[in-house]
């Protein structure tokens, strides 16, 4: 066991014999028991940090028991996910997650929603980064071309799908992301990566941190990008190129038990848009963006874990196109203090957040009034039972949010959690949650060619949902594990369109409350690591959607709006990703995805291709090869949504070429 | 259903089904203990402690409560210096008889992480390292975890701060940020 090596070559090659003899279907090593193998001749002590961290180690008795012991429908999208699967945006790095539903519109657009009701305008996910709502509450969806952060930067994203209103509030309708960067204590040094090529047309990201002393800590970034326009499907240039500047900083400190960051971001962009208007008919133009957030986040904890938490921060964004010229400032307080009581752990707190807006219609769109500024503020309440040294956790929470338009509403839901040993755990919860309006619901007006005028309802009232869930975690050994769960959603009140009187081209509509359905369907997770360089993750997701409208006379056009609802859910969609380190300094991955047919006939079903390989160069020197949607030369993923202006692109295939230097 | 979805069911099918066949799990593992020991070293290289009575020792010495590991420690850190002093691994049953100051004093797995030891030596000048859920949360410097079934390292910098140890960039680097955040939780 002590045959000294010299420490990187011989190590190296050891590695790759290890690797070799795993992947290559040699019989005799797949009947090798595991105390037949043979410890590689390493002498421990001579490796440095990096080559550790490398090492597989035999299981201790104790596992994390964190993620198996959460009562929801929880996915994780780690650092390593998002670096080996190539992507340069944080919609791409979603596709990976069950039960989400994630379409790339056009070259800056995507349609992201959980558990079906996708759209443009998906306006049942909530998103937050760092723990700041990016939700849109004037068109009441998240606008993806203007989210966005170092990826490197990032330390995971989890997705919470299923109802999560009870903690996050109306929005969290069916699912929540939480985009979480990381401290400035794990960041010093110099970051630079740039790369170029075909849809990506250039990018270069940096990054400067500094630990200053022991308890504080910051850093400084850069992201700028340049990306190419697709085509349209008449094969024309569908003007979407898209360009973002980005700048920002974080800053942490630790006094004793608290600890303190403040961080912001600035960003500037221009976005391409084609999209219906009155006259002319179609337009070609550049959303121009501009915006910015500062956030203070403090917190104190106790010896026990209990944490006291608040966080302030202040958002802004502006944009400009054909339709709407918009400004939005938003001042967000939360508050937020946990204590145990027996075997009871109780979770409170409070929020009160303030947004101004200033817009500007067009004869296409306009809003009643140009000024507007709404008030919302909201307290909650959890209490977690744990019984039988954590093995049976019964969780009931209740927030009480107060909106401008409905007033109080109230999202109320109760979890339990059965965790009969460290390999399996069984969770089940019951929700309900009351969607309140957005204003453009509320007083808007729409003009849509060669129909005529939709207007919003001042009298539109909160969509409900009852949801009923159900979930497995199972780890049978250490290196597969899997995660499954079953949802069955009911929901009344969703925003329907009506005819109020005409006839196409010069009818007039507006909204109501008259669509009912249910949506169910089932996740699956399985990651499987098959040897120390080969890991594989898959995921699929099955959902099955119908909606009726209240009135059985309801006229066909109304009727086919809700159909077009329908239509926006896939059946099914699966992710598989391969990851295999063929040698130490080498990385590949594989990604497969696949979604079925959406629309009547819009969206055909389709299956693509990613594929990466990045070389470590040097210690501090990366190259990566990444080629993206290899299959089809185009193709479009989500069909043109007939009330809404803008129209969809079709993707293209691309690769890009990236250098990464750290030191 | 396409002819796609077919050929990506069939994909995943031969991808997992003879992979199963062939047995669970081929790659060497290396004793969590003896990496653990290397992880030890690394950090006693890539830190610098005050000056003060510590320097006079004639040993590196890294102490623990946890007899298995001291005898395998012992056995890996065999013949290592930190500087011009040789490492000495020592068991200890606590640290009020009188003993001189160690360097290291590793927790183990099985250790509460609120231990009256760690709270007692937690202002003085020794790096604390365990492997407890919760131990950084309750003063201990470096926790280890273990994540894909490797060892990665969880730092808390206020403690090492407190006892007056400097922890090199290089470390900092590589470490995990894992305490403290689960999931579901609110403001994050």
């Amino acid at each position: 066991m002590t045959v000294v090596l010299p420490r990187k070559s011989h190590f190296a090659l050891l590695l790759f014999g290890v690797a070799l003899s795993i992947v290559l279907p040699g019989g005799g090593v797949a009947r090798a028991a595991e105390h037949d193998r043979l410890a590689p001749e390493i002498e421990i002590s001579a490796l440095d940090l990096h080559q550790l961290m490398s090492l597989e180690v035999t299981s201790s008795s104790k596992k994390e028991r964190k993620l198996a012991e959460v009562s929801a429908a929880v996915f994780v999208i780690t650092r390593d996910d998002i670096r080996r699967s190539g992507v340069t945006s944080i919609p791409e790095a979603l596709r990976m997650a069950p039960g989400l539903l994630v379409s790339r519109v056009d070259s800056n657009k995507w349609a992201i929603s959980s558990r079906s009701f996708n759209s443009l305008y998906a306006n049942k996910l909530l998103v937050l980064i760092d723990g700041r709502s990016v939700f849109n509450t004037l068109y009441s969806a998240v606008s993806w071309t203007s989210q966005d952060t170092l990826l490197e930067d990032v330390d995971r994203i989890e997705v919470i799908r299923g109802p999560a209103a009870a903690l996050w509030g109306s929005h969290a309708v069916n699912g929540v992301i939480n985009i979480i960067t990381r401290s400035a204590q794990l960041t010093p040094g110099v970051l630079m990566s740039a790369g170029a090529g075909s849809e990506e047309r250039g990018f270069i990201n940096w990054r400067i941190g500094k630990n200053s002393s022991a308890d504080q800590a910051w850093r400084i970034f850069g992201k700028h990008f340049l990306r190419d326009n697709y085509r349209t499907v008449a094969d024309s240039d569908s003007h979407d190129e898209w360009s973002m500047h980005r700048t920002g900083f974080r800053y942490d400190q630790r006094i004793d038990d608290q600890s303190v960051t403040l961080q912001g971001d600035l960003f500037k962009g221009r976005a391409g848009i084609v999209g219906e208007s009155t006259s002319p008919a179609i337009v070609a133009d550049n959303t121009l963006i501009a915006g910015g957030n500062l956030l203070l986040h403090w917190q104190r904890k106790d010896l026990a874990g209990h944490a006291t938490k608040l966080k302030l921060y202040y958002d802004y964004e502006s944009r400009k196109d054909f339709l709407l010229e918009e400004s939005r400032g938003a001042y967000d307080l939360d508050f937020q203090h946990d204590f145990s009581l027996g075997a009871n752990t109780i979770l409170w707190g409070g929020g009160y957040r303030s947004t101004s807006s200033h817009a500007h219609g067009s004869p296409k769109y306009s809003l009643s009034s140009v000024e507007r500024r709404e008030n919302i503020y909201n307290v909650f309440a959890q209490n977690e039972l744990s019984l039988l040294d954590r093995r049976f956790l019964a969780t009931l929470g209740i927030k009480l949010e107060h909106n401008p338009y409905t007033h109080w509403e109230a999202q109320p839901n109760l979890r339990l959690l059965i965790v009969p040993n460290e390999r399996h755990s069984l969770w089940g919860a019951v929700s309900r949650v009351a969607r309140t309006p957005g204003r453009l619901e509320r007083e808007s007006r729409l003009a849509v060619n060669g129909l005529g005028i939709l207007y919003g309802n001042p009298d539109f009232d909160a969509e409900q949902v009852t949801a009923y869930e159900l979930g497995y975690r199972s780890s049978p050994t250490e290196d597969f594990s899997f995660d499954a769960a079953l949802f069955y959603n009911k929901y009344s009140h969703l925003r329907s369109f009506e005819v109020i009187g005409g006839t196409a081209p010069t009818l007039e509509g507006d909204i109501g409350n008259n669509v009912s359905g249910e949506t169910c369907g089932a996740e699956l997770a399985v990651n499987w690591r098959l040897s120390a360089r080969l890991k594989t993750l898959f995921t699929a997701t099955y959902i099955h959607v119908d909606f009726k409208h209240r009135d059985p006379n309801a006229s066909a056009l109304v009727r086919s709006f809700v159909q077009d609802e329908e239509e926006k859910t896939p059946s099914y969609h699966a992710y598989l990703r391969i990851d295999y380190d063929p040698m130490e300094n080498t990385e590949t991955g594989l990604t497969l995805r696949y979604a079925s047919r959406m629309g009547r006939d819009d969206i055909p079903a389709y299956m693509d291709l990613d594929l990466r390989v990045a070389w470590k160069l040097q210690r501090n020197l990366t190259l990566e090869l990444v080629g993206q949607n290899l299959l089809d030369a185009r193709r479009q993923e989500f069909p043109r949504e007939t009330l809404f202006s803008v129209y969809p692109a079709e993707v293209e295939r691309g690769g890009y070429l990236k250098l990464t230097c750290l030191w | 259903m396409g002819p796609r979805f077919f050929l990506f069911s069939l994909l995943i099918i031969l991808l997992f089904l003879p992979a199963g066949a062939l047995g669970r799990d081929l790659s060497y593992r290396f004793p969590t203990d003896q990496v653990t020991a290397a992880y030890l070293y690394n950090f006693a290289l890539f830190s610098h402690w005050p000056k003060s009575a510590l320097d006079q020792r004639e040993f590196f010495v890294i102490a623990t409560l946890d007899k298995d590991f001291a005898d395998i420690a012992a056995a890996t850190l065999t013949g290592r210096y930190v500087g011009d002093r040789p490492v000495k691994v020592q068991l200890i049953h606590n640290l009020d008889e009188g003993d001189a100051a160690p360097h290291i004093v590793f927790f183990g797995e099985d250790e509460h992480p609120s231990s009256p030891l760690l709270k007692r030596i937690s202002r003085l000048p020794i790096l604390t390292v365990g492997r407890a859920p919760g131990f950084t949360a309750t003063g201990g410097m470096i926790r280890l975890v273990t994540v894909e079934r490797r060892l990665h390292f969880v730092i808390n910098l206020a403690a090492t701060k407190k006892a007056g140890i400097t922890i090199s960039s290089e470390v900092l680097r590589l470490a995990d940020e894992v305490e403290g955040n689960v999931p579901v939780r609110g403001i994050e």
